[in-house]
């Protein structure tokens, strides 16, 4: 996986805290940010992520609007998402019915 | 009366035990899968987890399953050797694909044919087998256990039942 530099500044206080969290648990500094750190973007992600999946399937936003803040490849995987739910338990109902 | 096939992969023979329909679900259709699926199984089935308890109880029906396999004809990079079977098996027997796998449908979705396992929801609830509001119980605990990407399989089931 490829990396990146990203340079940020920290209260002091906030350093401290991290130094003391490194010496207790005896791990590296930065590996125990970048584990905090991923956990809680992906976790971020995904609760924004369902917050515009549920303002698509209600209609509040559109495909175009989903597209224009997160990008296509999230924009047709919605879409998907939304057909394939809809057909699938709509074929159900219809097979049942035979 | 000869029943109507359907290949299922582990996600869906999963779901569908966790909301308790596979039974019922072999006295309508032929379940056909590979033995690779059962090897999944079979592996989620050592840990003492939610997974891996559905998982025990899957494999129960195990002499219920009809196994196939199918040569590797055509393989897509981006997926598993199990789920390159399980496409090659769908365009090989014509068969519909039942998938909770939202990567795995979307991959193939222009050369085979997939459904989730909500499908099962819609068809007990025509058949008798369910009420609306049992279907909607059992969507609910779906949703507990399944990773549903942006919660849009959940919402758009639960709007079509409730529209009923």
């Amino acid at each position: 996986m490829g990396t990146e530099q990203v340079n940020i500044r920290l209260p002091s206080e906030l350093v401290d805290d991290l130094d003391t969290i490194s010496k207790l648990l005896k791990v590296n500094k930065s590996d125990w940010i970048r584990t905090k750190l991923a956990e809680d973007v992906y976790q971020e992600k995904t609760r924004l992520l369902m917050e515009l999946g549920t303002l698509y399937v209600k209609g509040i936003v559109t495909k175009k609007d989903v597209q224009g803040i997160v990008g296509k490849e999230i924009a047709d995987r919605m879409e998907f998402l939304t057909e394939k739910s809809r057909e699938s338990v709509k074929s159900g109902l219809q097979y049942g019915k035979k | 009366m000869e029943k109507n096939r359907l290949i299922f992969d582990t996600s869906a023979l999963i779901s569908l035990e966790t909301i308790h329909l596979l039974e019922r679900v072999f006295d309508s259709f032929e379940i056909i899968t590979t033995d690779s699926v059962i090897k999944e199984l079979e592996n989620f089935a050592k840990y003492e987890d939610d997974y891996g308890f559905i998982s025990k109880r899957v494999l129960l029906y195990s002499d219920r399953f009809k196994i196939s396999k199918a040569a590797l004809k055509e393989v897509f990079e981006n997926l598993e050797n199990t789920d390159n079977e399980l496409y090659n098996l769908a365009k090989l027997e014509k068969v519909v694909v039942i998938t909770d796998d939202i990567k795995f449908s979307n991959i193939t979705r222009e050369k085979i044919k997939t459904k989730f396992s909500t499908f099962f929801l819609g068809f007990f609830i025509s058949k008798g087998g369910l009420t609306k509001l049992q279907a909607l119980e059992r969507l609910e605990k779906l949703r507990d256990i399944r990773n549903w990407q942006h919660n849009i399989i959940y919402l758009v089931t639960k709007e079509e039942l409730e529209s009923l």
